[in-house]
C-alpha cells in the first residue's frame, strides 16, 4: 500500500468512526429537553393558559411536563413548526431575547445567524430546508447565474470554484476559463499554448464535455 | 403536525376566530362572542369521566348548573352538553349525544344569560389572532417590568421572570458527519470530501447568565484530477469559540469575546476579538468591535487582518417593522491599511404582506489602492421586495450588484488585474407563485444578468400538484431557458416527492440541451441528462439522515455524486 493511500484510508476511517461516535455520543433523551425546571420561570406568558395546571405539569414539583405533552403550535398560534423546528424546545424561540413575534417577522434571520455575511440575501429557503439545513438543488440554482453548470462542471465540488464555500462564502468567481484552469494552460505544451499566445478564449477550441481534447472549429 | 391533545389558550383569538368562522352544522347560529340574550364563553375539556367531562370554566366564570354547553369536535359539527356541577374554576358537563367521545383539549363554549353578567363581569375575552401579535408587541415588548403579586391577580400571570443567571446551566448543539464522493468518467476524475463537525452551546455557563459556544469541523479531502491540481489534506477548522453575556431583555448590553460572527452587523464577518453592543430604551442598537479577521476560506487563517468596526441600528418602534442600520469597518492587512467598508441596511416588514429588505456595501478608496479610483464604490447591493397577496400568492423582485473590491487580504478569487477593475455582476429577477387550488401551485421566475463583458437571462415556469399520485406526494414539472455567458440552454424538469413525519424521498429528472456559445462549429450542442434520487429520514429524537445520488450524463461521459449526511441535534 502506497503511503498516501494508507493515509487516506486512515483518515477516512478515523473520520467515519469519529462521526458515528459523535452522533451516538450526542444522543440524549429528547424528553430531557422537555423538562421544565422550576428555575426557568414563566418565560412563556401563562395568563391565557387553562386553569388546570395538570394539563401540562406533573406532580407537585412543576419541574417536568406530562409524558404525553403535545402542543399543536399551528392550531394554537397560527404558526406552523416544520422540520427541525417541530422538535425544538420552547425556549429556543421563546426566551430572554424578547417577544418572538419580532424575530418571526424577520424570518430565518430573526433567530439564525447569517453565516453568509449578508451576501446571499434573505431568502434562506431558496437553498435550505427546515429539517436538516443541508443545502440542496445548487445545480438548478446555478442556472440563474451567468455560468450554468454544464458538462464536467456540474459534477465539480462547489469548493473547487468557490474557495469560501466551506464556510458559507459564495462570492462570484471570475468566469474566464483561466481563472480556474491556469495550471491546465501552463501544462499545455503540445502545442505550446502560452508560446503561441493562446491564453484567451479557451472555449473556441475546448468544450466542457471534455477538457483534454480540443475540437477544431469548422 | 403534532396532534393536539392538550389545550392551551395561548393565542386563543386565532383559534376562536377560526372556529367561529368555519362553517359548521347543527344548532345554534354562531356569532363570535354573543347571541341574543346570551354571552358565549369559550372553554375546553380538561378531563373525561365516562359520559361527562370536566371543563376549565367554573362558577368564577359565571357558569351555573343547567347551562347549555356545545363542543366542537375536529370532525365538525357541535355536540351538546349540560352543566351538572359548577365548582370554583371548573365545571362538570354531561354529554348528551350517545356515542360521542370527548378528548382532553376539546374546545367548546357555554351560554351564559346576559342577565347574569352584570352581577359580575365575565372573564375578558381573548383578542383575535390577527391583532394578538401586534398588541402583544405594543403591550409588553421589552417592557415586562417586575411586578409583585397583587391581590386578585392570577397566580401564574406576570410574576417575576427568572433571570438567565438564576437558571440551571444547560447545553444544546449538534453533531454531523457528511460523506460526499464524486466520480466522473472524464479522465477518471474523483473527489472525496468527508466531514465531521459539531457545535455546542452552553447557557448560563458560570452561573452569571453567560454563554459559551463552540463550532468546529474536521474534514478530509482528496481530489484526483488529471493535472497538478490534486488536493489531499486533512484539516480542522474552528468556526466559533466564544464567550458572551448580556443582550437579553434584562441586560441590554452584550459582550462577546473569542472567535464569532459579528452580532451587530454580520456583514463584517467572523472576528477573532471582542464586540460590545447595547440597546437603547427605544430599541435602537449600537456597538463596536475589534480584532482579527480570519480569511473566509478553508484554512481560516488569522492574525494578518486587523479590523475595527462600529454600527448603529435604528428601529422605528419596538415592533421593528421599519429599521435601518449603518456600519463602518476599517481593516489593516499586515499592518498596512487595507479596506474601508461602509454597510447600509434598510428593511421594511409591515403586517400587510409587504417585505422589503435591502443592503449596500460601499468600499471607500483613499487613493493608495492603485487599481481603483479614489472615492466610494458600490461593491455590493441587494434589494429583495416581495408582496404576499392573501395566503396563496406571492410576487417579488430581486436585484443584486456585486463588484470585486480591491483588497490585500485573500478573500476573493481575483481575475486578471486588467479585468479586475470593472469586474461586476448585476442581476434582476421577478418571481411569482400562486395556488390555483389547495393542491395546485404554479410558479414562474424570469431574470436578467449583466457583467463587464456580456449579458443574458433566464426564465423558468412550473406547476406543482400535491396528492396527485398518493397521499403526501408532490409532483412537479418545470420548463426553463437560459442565456448564459458561454452556453444557452432550454430544458425541462420533472420530479416526484413524498414526505411524511419521519422523512421521505424524491426522484428528479432533468433534460437540457446546451448550445455552446463560444464554440462556433456544428458540434456545439450538448444534451445533458440529470437524475437525482434522495432519501431522508428525520426523527423527533433529533436524527436527520440524508442519502442522495446525483447522476449527470452528457455525450459519452457521466458523473455520479453520492452523498450521505447524518445529523444529530441535542
Amino acid at each position: 500500500m502506497i503511503p498516501h493511500r494508507k493515509a487516506h484510508t486512515v483518515s477516512v476511517l478515523a473520520l467515519l468512526c469519529l462521526g458515528v461516535a459523535a452522533c451516538i455520543a450526542g444522543g440524549h433523551d429528547r424528553a430531557r429537553q422537555r423538562m421544565w425546571w422550576s428555575g426557568l420561570g414563566p418565560v412563556l406568558p401563562h395568563d391565557t393558559f387553562p386553569a388546570d395546571c395538570s394539563l401540562c405539569h406533573v406532580g407537585e414539583s412543576w419541574t417536568e411536563l406530562v409524558d404525553d405533552f403535545e402542543f399543536d403550535h399551528e392550531a394554537e398560534t397560527g404558526v406552523a413548526l416544520n422540520g427541525a423546528h417541530a422538535g425544538a424546545t420552547c425556549l429556543r424561540c421563546h426566551n430572554d431575547r424578547g417577544p418572538v413575534a419580532v424575530f418571526e417577522r424577520q424570518g430565518c434571520g430573526g433567530c439564525h445567524e447569517d453565516v453568509h455575511f449578508g451576501r446571499l440575501g434573505s431568502g434562506c429557503a431558496t437553498c435550505h430546508v427546515e429539517h436538516n439545513w443541508y443545502p440542496v438543488g445548487q445545480i438548478e440554482l446555478h442556472r440563474n447565474t451567468r455560468f450554468p453548470l454544464i458538462g464536467v462542471h456540474a459534477s465539480t465540488a462547489c469548493r473547487r470554484c468557490h474557495p469560501g464555500a466551506e464556510v458559507g462564502q459564495f462570492v462570484p468567481t471570475d468566469t474566464e476559463c483561466v481563472t480556474c484552469h491556469l495550471s491546465d494552460l501552463q501544462r499545455a505544451t503540445n502545442p505550446n499554448h502560452i508560446g503561441l499566445g493562446w491564453t484567451q478564449n479557451c472555449d473556441q477550441c475546448h468544450q466542457p464535455r471534455t477538457w483534454n481534447n480540443a475540437e477544431i472549429d469548422n | 403536525m403534532l396532534k393536539s391533545r392538550l389545550v392551551l389558550l395561548f393565542v386563543a383569538g386565532a383559534s376562536c376566530a377560526t372556529a367561529w368562522g368555519a362553517p359548521q352544522g347543527g344548532p345554534p347560529a354562531q356569532t363570535p362572542a354573543e347571541e341574543e340574550g346570551n354571552e358565549l364563553l369559550e372553554l375546553r375539556v380538561t378531563h373525561v369521566r365516562g359520559t361527562s367531562v370536566v371543563v376549565d370554566r367554573g362558577a368564577n366564570d359565571l357558569v351555573r348548573v343547567g347551562d347549555r354547553v356545545f363542543f366542537r369536535p375536529r370532525e365538525g359539527g357541535l355536540q351538546p352538553g349540560v352543566v351538572t356541577q359548577a365548582d370554583e374554576r371548573t365545571a362538570v358537563v354531561e354529554l348528551q349525544t350517545t356515542g360521542f367521545e370527548a378528548a382532553p383539549g376539546l374546545r367548546g363554549f357555554v351560554r351564559i344569560p346576559n342577565a347574569r353578567v352584570p352581577a359580575a363581569p365575565v372573564r375578558a375575552r381573548r383578542k383575535p389572532r390577527a391583532n394578538a401579535v401586534g398588541e402583544a408587541l405594543a403591550d409588553s415588548k421589552w417592557s415586562n417590568a417586575d411586578e409583585d403579586y397583587r391581590q386578585g391577580q392570577p397566580l401564574l400571570a406576570r410574576v417575576r421572570p427568572v433571570r438567565p443567571e438564576e437558571r440551571p446551566s444547560e447545553y444544546s448543539g449538534r453533531w454531523y458527519t457528511t460523506v460526499d464522493q464524486i466520480r466522473s468518467t472524464e479522465d477518471d476524475r474523483t473527489d472525496a470530501f468527508y466531514r465531521v463537525g459539531g457545535g455546542l452551546k452552553i447557557e448560563n455557563f458560570s452561573g452569571r447568565g453567560d454563554r459559551v459556544q463552540i463550532d468546529g469541523e474536521l474534514n478530509y479531502r482528496n481530489t484526483d484530477v488529471p493535472d497538478d491540481d490534486d488536493q489531499r489534506a486533512t484539516r480542522f477548522r474552528l468556526d466559533r469559540f466564544s464567550y458572551s453575556w448580556g443582550g437579553t431583555r434584562f441586560d441590554p448590553t452584550r459582550v462577546e469575546l473569542g472567535r464569532f460572527l459579528h452580532n451587530g452587523m454580520p456583514e463584517f464577518g467572523v472576528l477573532d476579538g471582542a464586540e460590545w453592543t447595547t440597546r437603547t430604551g427605544g430599541g435602537d442598537r449600537f456597538g463596536v468591535a475589534l480584532g482579527f479577521l480570519p480569511e473566509p476560506d478553508l484554512d481560516y487563517e488569522t492574525g494578518r487582518d486587523f479590523a475595527l468596526s462600529a454600527f448603529y441600528r435604528w428601529v422605528q418602534d419596538e415592533s421593528e417593522r421599519l429599521s435601518a442600520s449603518v456600519g463602518f469597518q476599517k481593516s489593516w492587512h499586515d499592518s498596512n491599511a487595507d479596506r474601508d467598508l461602509a454597510v447600509l441596511n434598510l428593511s421594511y416588514l409591515p403586517d400587510d404582506g409587504w417585505s422589503v429588505i435591502s443592503s449596500a456595501w460601499i468600499d471607500i478608496y483613499t487613493g493608495s489602492d492603485g487599481l481603483k479610483d479614489r472615492g466610494p464604490e458600490l461593491t455590493q447591493a441587494l434589494v429583495n421586495v416581495s408582496r404576499s397577496l392573501g395566503t396563496d400568492t406571492l410576487v417579488g423582485l430581486r436585484v443584486s450588484h456585486v463588484a470585486l473590491p480591491q483588497l490585500q487580504r485573500q478573500e476573493f478569487v481575483v481575475p486578471q488585474p486588467l479585468d479586475f477593475v470593472d469586474a461586476h455582476v448585476d442581476r434582476a429577477s421577478v418571481f411569482a407563485r400562486t395556488d390555483l387550488s389547495p393542491r395546485t401551485r404554479v410558479r414562474a421566475e424570469a431574470g436578467m444578468w449583466s457583467d463587464e463583458e456580456d449579458s443574458g437571462g433566464n426564465a423558468e415556469a412550473g406547476v406543482e400538484l400535491s396528492e396527485l399520485l398518493f397521499e403526501g406526494s408532490l409532483f412537479g414539472l418545470a420548463a426553463f431557458g437560459v442565456n448564459g455567458q458561454f452556453s444557452d440552454a432550454i430544458g425541462g424538469r420533472g420530479y416526484l416527492r413524498d414526505w411524511g413525519p419521519s422523512g421521505g424521498w424524491s426522484l428528479e429528472y432533468e433534460l437540457a440541451n446546451n448550445d455552446l456559445v463560444g464554440f462556433t462549429s456544428q458540434n456545439d450542442d450538448l444534451p445533458q441528462h440529470r437524475i437525482r434520487v434522495q432519501w431522508d429520514h428525520v426523527s423527533i429524537e433529533g436524527w436527520s439522515v440524508r442519502l442522495s445520488l446525483d447522476t449527470q450524463v452528457w455525450d459519452s461521459e457521466y458523473s455520479v455524486l453520492g452523498s450521505l449526511h447524518v445529523n444529530r441535534s441535542f
